[in-house]
């Protein structure tokens, strides 16, 4: 029976009286099954029948019902859950396994597992949630629907461990998900990538007050305290009570301090670090009574999920174990209380090393810590609740290039007021955008910022259009460095653009390696444009450095004239100089570039490096392109070398500037004729020696400009560059202990052995292992 | 025993007894389902293997099927032919024997028939045979994906280029919004 597509007039007549068509109360129904018949008899068997929208999508969502993979039902049929009170007592033992299980469901789900394979697997939850929960805290309890509580009683400790102590724990759990669960739905947080924040129609206590939920464990913790009193003086043999009380008191301590560190997510950062530090300290006690917990697995059943309205295949239940567990929610507290840091900048720049940072962080930021940098950072459209995303720009703009500081101050009459403020609106988008794909996932991060640099290549043409017009030469002077005829353009809004484009491009390649992208045939590409990339960015830090200098050399100059023509008592005479630049600011610019500068030296180095050891195994024949083997064996080519470097290299070849290499141009650079494999080992070794001095040779990390939230992790990321210094070089040993030859023929038989090794190692630069093989 | 491949047989239009029905397709299903994590019901194998026929290769001994591959070929984007290897499987005692290879060439060699510009796949980060297979091959990593997988693990993209086609990137975006962009939405 399908719904009426027409209402006839004859079974709805409509009302002379009004224009407007009146539904009848109930739908009027046609019977189509003859008509479904006959046309279903046109199909042969199996034919699929679809609209010309139906996508792949469509096929994968439609259930199969009565497959055992696909229906969810058959879950449900199958389980024994009837069996399993809920109102059944437990030992505490029993009553403690619980709640440890529960917990590490509660931490399975944060780290992008679905409710129905964790917490909602826990019977109890299932209970409370789908049962007897109307709304009110007393409702949700382990009984009948509409049930009341058992009151507590002294001599039915086993009544009040269920009924009041597990009762209020898995509440608190359900509150401790519903909290997070509105909260990550937030911009940076991919959903059902990072999160599944799906609750199934399911009411996770939404609107029942934070408050409401301590007081009730507050409650349950007196009267937990006076059962403890009564063991421990009527029956101090037994311990395993006695233990378990204190286990549940934990517990429960826990339970309070970590939904009042949820609740408090948007307070000021001195609440919130004190809950997080209460939390950090009570998830120390969790695993001294974890050993008594004495397993009720029928507790827990992946059954739910067939009982839930839920369209997705049955999917198994999350193992984790306790001691997981403990490590991801001490992850989530330390991650927490981590990003708060950011309240205590100096200099709005140490803002976005600290999102740089935090990008880089191993093991990844799990998503709710990610998610409250995002809220923390972003608060009503200001960052941190009080500042534009202008100001943070500007002072990007100003720490690099130490601009005519007129250009942020373009009275409104000027022609060009409009286009600068054009061009700082585009930019506040890009900058912004930048800020939140660092709270994305590795993998995801990449991918954004792939599409980014489209957008700042784009912000670079409407910088260099602006920056051309003859109208901003007051705001972007064409400067004529003292004792030279050349003119040099300061453009520092294009400068600032290419500077923050180049590194985004720079991370793109480096996380490739990091992710795993690259097969080895392609190292050497890879480590190729990355070192072209950072030739191109000393390059432009050397410009933007000259022409700071150049500003300054300007000032001094014109000042001593002025100085000079005032001691003369001429200065009425001649004008007075411009201020282009402040002092202080250039000092700050210097020690700015110099740091970008020394960084870059050491990323580039080792690239060289890494470059000619992937050029021994080239040579040597321990590295050979599949296109060339694929010749080689006469087998049939799909495709060409020139295709494969084009497709690796898509995502940088519609920028401007720098401009993508030629296929032809990338043959003819990385020719390795006139090489031998010896000369390229002492190369390589050179440039990792070169690295491992450069990197001494970097200022102390406190005194690094926007670095004072950074400090212990860039000594952190430094010795993991010295480490992958340290591999290489052993790496350079071994190769020449094998004493290649080279081979422009596939050598099946290699006595070179090759892995790849990122434990430990800077994740850019993962060291090639080499080993010699039995033969 | 000789392996011999071929394309799969629809069933023919005056079939129309059950058992008739989709030989092919129940085989096909069993032996694929043995292998992959992910589960799909019969609309998914439909949904391919009834558009796109041509594209679904067996490889059979003794009329027992061995391995499987399950393609399609469509625009993407309106801007190119993309194949996609859907499925592949090959029967255990039959691994090592280079079937898969046999099935994926035939695949391929079909779709650049037919104008693709690129062939496309995704695979488990940890699928070392299969990332071996199809590198061997000429494919390409070209992102991984993030708890792509129902049981969570990570997956990467392979890209294999036919034409220059797959190699060009299509801006759409210029001086683009806030809203944050799948580099899936800029180029194809």
């Amino acid at each position: 029976m399908a719904e009426s597509a027409t209402e006839s007039s004859e079974c709805d007549p409509a009302p002379q009286t009004t224009s407007v068509q009146l539904r009848p109360v109930a739908p009027n129904y046609v019977d189509v099954t003859d008509i479904f018949t006959q046309e279903t008899e046109k199909l042969y068997p199996g034919e699929l029948a679809m609209i010309d929208t139906f996508q792949l999508v469509n096929a994968i969502n439609a259930l199969e019902i009565m497959d055992a993979k696909m229906d969810t039902g058959l879950l449900d049929m199958k389980s024994n859950d009837f069996e399993f009170s809920t109102t059944a007592l437990r030992t505490p033992n029993e009553i403690l396994y619980i709640m440890d299980e529960l917990f590490a469901m509660e931490m399975a789900w944060n780290t992008g597992a679905t409710l129905s394979q964790t917490v909602y697997t826990c019977l109890y939850v299932e209970e409370i949630l789908m049962h007897n929960f109307d709304g009110s805290l007393p409702s949700a309890q382990f009984g009948a629907p509409n049930s009341k509580i058992p009151p507590i009683e002294k001599n039915n400790r086993e009544s009040f461990f269920l009924h009041h102590v597990l009762r209020v724990y898995v509440v608190a759990t359900i509150k401790a998900c519903d909290i997070p669960r509105r909260r990550l739905q937030c911009r940076g947080i991919l959903e059902d990538e990072d999160i599944v924040t799906e609750a199934y129609g399911l009411d996770l206590m939404q609107f029942i007050p934070a408050d409401r939920v301590i007081t009730a464990i507050e409650e349950v913790l007196v009267s937990l305290s006076e059962f403890l009193a009564d063991a421990q003086t009527s029956e101090p043999e037994n311990t395993n009570l006695i233990n378990c009380i204190k286990g549940f008191q934990n517990r429960l301590e826990l339970r309070i301090a970590t939904i009042k560190y949820l609740s408090a997510a948007d307070a000021e950062p001195e609440q919130q670090r004190q809950f997080l530090t209460t939390t950090g300290q009570l998830i120390d006690k969790l695993p001294e009574m974890h050993g008594m917990s004495s397993p009720l697995l029928s507790a827990f059943s992946v059954a739910i999920q067939g009982r839930l309205e839920c369209a997705m295949p049955p999917r198994p239940k999350v193992q984790l174990s306790f001691d997981d567990a403990i490590k991801i929610f001490k992850q989530i507290v330390d991650g927490s209380t981590d990003i708060l840091r950011i309240h205590d900048y100096n200099h709005l720049g140490d803002i976005l090393s600290y999102f740089e940072d935090f990008a880089m962080r191993r093991p990844p930021e799990l998503p709710y810590v990610r998610c409250q940098l995002m809220k923390q950072f972003l608060v009503n459209g200001k960052i941190l609740g009080k500042l534009n995303m202008r100001n943070v720009l500007i002072e990007d703009i100003k720490d690099l290039c130490s601009p005519v500081l007129s250009i942020f101050n373009v009275p409104i009459n000027h022609p060009v007021r409009f286009p600068v403020e054009e061009f700082f609106g585009q930019a506040e988008v890009c900058y912004e955008t930048m800020f939140s794909v660092m709270c994305h996932n590795r993998s995801r991060l990449r991918q954004s910022l792939c599409s980014l640099i489209l957008e700042w290549d784009s912000l670079q043409v409407s910088a260099e259009n602006l920056e051309s017009s003859p109208e901003m030469a007051e705001f972007s002077p064409i400067l004529h460095p003292p004792g030279s005829n050349q003119e040099l353009p300061a453009l520092p809004l294009s400068s600032w653009v290419y500077y923050r484009k180049l590194k985004l491009m720079i991370w793109i390649v480096f996380l490739g390696f990091e992710l795993d992208i690259y097969k080895l045939e392609e190292w050497s590409l890879m480590l190729w444009y990355a070192s072209y990339l950072s030739d191109r960015m000393a390059a432009h830090l050397s410009r933007v450095e000259s022409i700071v200098d150049t500003m300054v050399n300007i000032q001094n100059r014109e000042h001593q004239a002025y100085a000079k023509a005032k001691k003369n008592r001429q200065a009425k005479s001649i004008k007075a100089p411009q201020e282009y630049v402040k002092l202080e600011a250039v000092k700050r610019t210097k020690t700015y570039i110099s740091n970008l500068k020394a960084e870059n030296d050491v990323y580039r180095e080792l690239c060289q490096g890494y470059l000619c050891l992937v050029a021994v195994l080239s040579l040597s024949g321990i590295i050979q392109p599949v296109q060339q083997i694929r010749e080689m064996a006469g087998e049939q080519l799909f495709t060409s070398s020139e295709l494969l470097y084009k497709l690796r290299l898509k995502p940088f070849s519609t920028i401007g500037v720098p401009e993508l290499p030629s296929y032809q141009q990338y043959l003819q650079l990385s020719d390795l004729q006139d090489w031998t494999i010896d000369l390229l080992l002492d190369s390589a070794q050179t440039s990792i020696s070169n690295t491992r001095n450069l990197l001494n040779a970097l200022g102390k990390p406190d005194h690094l400009v926007n670095a004072k939230l950074t400090a212990a992790s860039t000594i952190e990321l430094r010795k993991s560059l010295l480490r992958s210094c340290i591999g290489t070089s052993i790496a350079i040993m071994q190769l020449r202990k094998l004493g290649l030859k080279p081979s422009d023929r596939l050598i099946k038989n290699h006595r070179a052995k090759l892995s790849v090794d990122r434990e430990k190692y800077h994740p850019f630069f993962p060291v090639l292992t080499v080993s010699e093989r039995e033969l | 025993m000789s392996i011999i491949y071929r394309q799969y047989e629809p069933p023919e239009r005056q079939d129309t007894a059950q058992n008739v029905e989709e030989r092919d397709l129940t085989e096909i299903r069993k032996l694929i389902a043995q292998d992959l994590s992910e589960p799909y019901g019969i609309y998914v194998y439909r949904y391919f293997i009834y558009q796109w026929p041509n594209l679904c290769f067996l490889a059979l001994e003794e009329e027992n099927v061995i391995g499987v591959i399950v393609c399609k070929l469509d625009p993407h984007r309106g801007v190119k032919l993309r194949g996609y290897i859907a499925m592949l499987a090959v029967a255990t005692r039959h691994r090592g024997k280079g079937i898969a290879r046999k099935l994926v060439s035939l695949a391929i060699s079909n779709m650049a028939e037919y104008k693709a510009d690129e062939v496309v796949l995704e695979t488990e980060v940890d699928n070392e045979a299969a990332i071996k297979l199809y590198e061997g091959m000429g494919f390409l990593r070209s992102k991984r994906m993030h708890r792509y997988y129902m049981n969570a693990s990570d997956a990467f993209r392979l890209i294999l280029p036919i034409s220059q086609e797959s190699t060009l990137r299509y801006c759409v975006l210029a001086n683009s919004g806030s809203e944050q962009t799948n580099d899936e939405q800029i180029y194809g």
